[in-house]
């Protein structure tokens, strides 16, 4: 992983020299893992589980370092998926989840919530880009209920609508009258369904759990649910093969990071924007025309604004992350940003 | 009919004149050395006798009619390589040259082909290089119609041969064609095939059709016959490119102000239209001459006239009556397989609009049905989109929107340009209120779902004779946001924007977003009708009452023993 290419010069305290080499031991079993760390056979442990944090802050023999950014995660969509089919769908998808529940009951284990909290944003909250007015989204599952009907009758509706005009197409070449107000009334739609919706999970035990979660509350309103986990074997997925993904993000930078996680797409293909109404496209689109800092600032408000009122990303909640180092190890930073920060700096000491 | 005939027969007349000038006007374009050697010949006295009379009797100008005339053209052949060094080589070259554009052009053309001074090297970069303010220099309207450039470059054994055109009354180049050939036999042969490809003809705006709102023109040259069937100036779905030239009043002859008219083109919808002589109109009058039978088997071909639409984006001053002004337009076909168009904001041309709806309709005139649907394209990251040349369709209609509203309608040809520009007004705050709008809705609608949740399960409640739970849902009921919150949000949204728009001094868009909000606010006075409300109130009522009376009439509970 890292071997110090330039050898230290001579004749210092050898209590001093810094890192020379980073082996990497992968476990398969978490508890291994936390035993080989106590056990002192491994010096570092870059992420910590939020459960664990109190126990390694608590040991004389560990030093705890919090992350600078926290993790967010959230459930983004497929700008090219047909299954997503209206604003009022995503709406009820967010609507009906009770975050708080799942934060504190599967990700955090922790009902005080002091490591996480539901969040608003797909960056964290503490970012220039918060909009201080925007809440998390509500848990109401009767709207989401109202919203999901909503979306379903939009979709009866446009059928009800093709029918109608073939009919009367049909009508009009046979010389019949055709009575549009009947029709309707007589013309059954029920068959069509909203589609059965597949989504990705990062793959993360934690975030398999609470995806899990979150589908007995979609279930609860009449959506039906895939799980693909991220991490199963084959062919990599297509961008027809998926239309929600449930993803943990840390975004440095909103004003550049926005985009490829809005199209999950790193090459800026405007096709990829066709999920969103034009003023929204525009919205992103002249992020990049900002003339300031403040004119940026205030252009990322509004589209927070925006992407939480249209659920055009379903933000869920923000964890705090840990890293523990063996006492031993110094010269680590205060609130790292990644986990090999300034590694060429450490001193190990024997 | 009668009309177009009697068109006809006068510019045949006109042509009869003209064809009788020719050899005059070929007299002039002759190099000044013959005309010396000619008047050598004349003796002395007759030429001082020839003197007088000219200071007396001033000849008169011999016009040629437009579509008799002849095109004045220079082709300059330039040359590159370690091959073309030969001058027996460039000389031959130059002679396949002439002698090819003779067998294509005739007497359509008259050209002088000769080897360049000064298009050297002859590479087809050179010729990207160009300028229509260089040549224009080196050619004033005066010395030539046409100016076709050829750069022939030789790279081991392969040429590649390169050519342009430019046209002094329009001030402006053809694209670049290129073509290579590894035979120098058949150097010629492609040169002249890409002179073909390139020249533009020209026609002169004539007059409007009397019927269905057509143009008429007349095609230069159009009534010389060009040898080469593949070199006919006109075929079907041509299409013309227009252009307006403000002549100066006492100088006719002088270019005063020239004007490009971008987007705005002709379809081609006739050329060569038969005149006959075998068919009988209600109004035509039987006239009889002695001596002479009618003979009613001639037809004949009007080739110097072309009949097309006018296709523009919006009103141009084009295909009316001008004083000083001609209104001309170039054939032009497309030079290469697709065009990019750039969409720019029309106050400021360096900012692109991107990821803006365009869709792509394939139909003649704008008021025309649509066939086919149309293509929906999205401008990319540099706010272009790229439309491929389609032979059967030679112009598109171009709709951009933004969001709900059309931002403009063009129309386009492809191919004909490799790079285009169109400019479009700013629209950004209006789009902003839609934006706003649209939150404005779904807030509304989740009004609407809420309420309909909460009455339904008051409805259970009633039901059930579960007073308590009525009144916990009707209070939740009342909790909702109503018509005065819902007004001061739209009013949130639309005093900001109209201020804005008054600052810009832009009326247009202060009025578009008043109509948005209008229509926003007429649904919402709708949905809270004070009939709503009563019927509303109505029904909560009744739910109560029967809540109460069912409450009443079930049994308390016994206390166990």
């Amino acid at each position: 992983m890292y071997l110090r290419e330039r050898p230290e010069p001579d004749g210092l305290d050898p209590g001093k020299y810094h890192v020379a080499e980073v082996r990497e031991k992968n476990f398969s079993n978490r508890d291994e893992l936390i035993k080989a760390v106590i056990r002192g056979e491994i010096d570092y442990l870059p992420q910590l589980l939020p459960w664990e944090v109190d126990a390694f802050k608590a040991s004389p023999a560990f030093e705890v370092r919090q992350y600078a950014l926290p993790i967010t995660h959230v459930i983004t969509f497929n700008p090219l998926s047909e299954r997503i089919v209206n604003a009022q769908m995503r709406r009820a998808l967010s609507f009906a989840l009770n975050r708080e529940a799942i934060l504190k009951s599967i990700v955090l284990r922790d009902q005080s919530m002091r490591y996480g909290r539901p969040t608003s944003a797909p960056w964290h909250l503490q970012s220039y880009a918060t909009n201080p007015l925007e809440k998390p989204p509500e848990f109401n599952l009767r709207l989401a209920y109202a919203l999901r009907y909503a979306a379903e009758r939009q979709l009866q509706l446009a059928e009800l609508t093709k029918l109608e005009t073939e009919a009367k197409a049909k009508a009009k070449e046979a010389g019949d009258k055709f009575e549009s107000e009947e029709f309707r009334k007589v013309t059954n739609v029920d068959y069509i369904k909203l589609p059965r919706l597949r989504m990705v999970i990062d793959p993360d035990p934690t975030a398999a759990e609470a995806a899990k979660r979150m589908t007995v509350y979609w279930e609860k309103i009449g959506f039906e649910i895939d799980l693909i986990p991220g991490e199963q074997p084959g062919t990599p997925l297509t961008d027809t093969d998926w239309d929600l993904c449930y993803r943990r993000i840390r975004m440095e930078e909103p004003l550049l990071e926005l985009w490829p996680l809005l199209t999950n797409d790193s090459s800026f293909d405007m096709n990829r924007l066709k999920l969103f109404p034009d003023w929204m496209r525009q919205e992103l689109v002249n992020l990049d025309y900002s003339a300031s800092f403040v004119d940026a600032q205030d252009r990322l408000f509004t589209i927070h604004r925006h992407m939480s009122a249209e659920a055009f990303i379903i933000p869920l909640w923000e964890v705090d992350e840990f890293a523990v180092w063996k006492k031993s190890t110094l010269g680590i930073p205060e609130r790292p940003m990644s986990p090999y920060q300034n590694v060429e700096r450490w001193i190990v000491r024997p | 009919m009668r009309k177009l005939i009697t068109n006809f027969l006068h510019i045949a007349a006109l042509g009869f004149i003209a064809m009788a000038s020719v050899p005059a006007y070929a007299q002039e374009a002759a190099p000044a050395t013959d005309a010396a050697a000619a008047s050598a010949e004349v003796p002395s006295s007759t030429a001082e006798a020839s003197k007088k009379t000219v200071a007396i009797k001033v000849p008169p100008k011999v016009v040629i009619p437009f579509a008799r005339e002849a095109y004045r053209v220079f082709v300059e052949v330039g040359f590159h390589g370690i091959a073309t060094q030969q001058p027996a080589l460039r000389q031959g070259f130059v002679d396949q040259i002439r002698k090819g554009l003779d067998r294509m052009y005739g007497v359509a053309w008259n050209a002088q082909v000769q080897e360049s001074e000064w298009l050297i090297p002859g590479r087809n970069e050179r010729l990207h290089r160009l300028t229509a303010e260089e040549l224009l220099l080196r050619y004033p309207e005066s010395s030539a119609q046409k100016v076709v450039l050829i750069g022939i470059e030789e790279s081991n054994g392969t040429f590649q041969i390169s050519c342009r055109e430019f046209d002094t009354r329009v001030q402006e180049m053809s694209p670049v064609l290129t073509e290579e050939t590894g035979e120098d036999q058949n150097v010629a042969n492609v040169a002249c095939r890409l002179v073909r490809d390139s020249f533009r003809p020209v026609l002169l705006f004539e007059k409007p059709t009397v019927v269905g709102g057509e143009l008429e023109f007349l095609l230069q040259a159009g009534e010389l016959s060009v040898p080469d069937p593949t070199a006919a100036f006109i075929r079907d779905g041509d299409v013309l490119r227009t252009f307006l030239r403000q002549m100066e009043r006492r100088n006719p002859d002088k270019l005063k102000l020239l004007q490009r008219l971008d987007l705005c083109y002709v379809r081609v919808t006739g050329f060569n239209t038969e005149l006959r002589a075998d068919v009988e109109y209600p109004e035509d009058t039987p006239v009889s001459v002695k001596d002479v039978t009618r003979d009613t088997s001639a037809v004949y071909y009007d080739s110097g006239h072309v009949r097309g639409v006018l296709i523009s984006h919006g009103p141009v001053p084009y295909g009316g009556a001008g004083r000083s002004v001609q209104q001309i337009a170039l054939r032009q076909r497309p030079a290469a397989t697709k065009s990019r168009v750039k969409l720019v904001l029309q106050t400021r041309i360096d900012r692109p609009l991107i990821c803006f709806r365009v869709d792509k309709v394939s139909k003649l005139r704008h008021t025309d049905s649509n066939d086919a649907p149309g293509e929906r394209v999205l401008s990319d990251r540099n706010g272009e989109i790229e439309i491929d040349v389609d032979p059967k369709n030679p112009t598109f209609w171009l709709y951009v929107y933004s969001g709900s509203s059309l931002l403009a309608r063009v129309p386009y040809a492809p191919g004909l340009l490799p790079q285009d520009t169109i400019k479009l007004p700013d629209d950004g705050l209006r789009l902003g209120v839609e934006g706003e709008l649209y939150l404005f809705r779904d807030a509304l609608v989740d009004t609407v779902a809420q309420k309909a949740v909460l009455m339904s399960l008051a409805k259970k409640a009633s039901a059930e004779g579960k007073l308590e739970e009525v009144d916990k849902f009707i209070l939740q009921l009342d909790e909702l946001p109503g018509q005065k919150e819902f007004m001061s949000r739209l009013n949130a949204i639309k005093t900001p924007a109209t201020e804005k728009a008054d600052l810009q001094r832009n009326a247009g868009v202060k009025r578009k977003i008043e109509k948005l909000c209008l229509a926003m606010e007429e649904s919402l006075t709708a949905f809270y009708s004070s009939d709503n409300k009563i019927r509303e109130a109505q029904e909560l009522e009744q739910l109560r009452k029967s809540a109460e009376r069912k409450a009443a009439a079930t049994p308390g509970l016994v206390p166990p023993p």
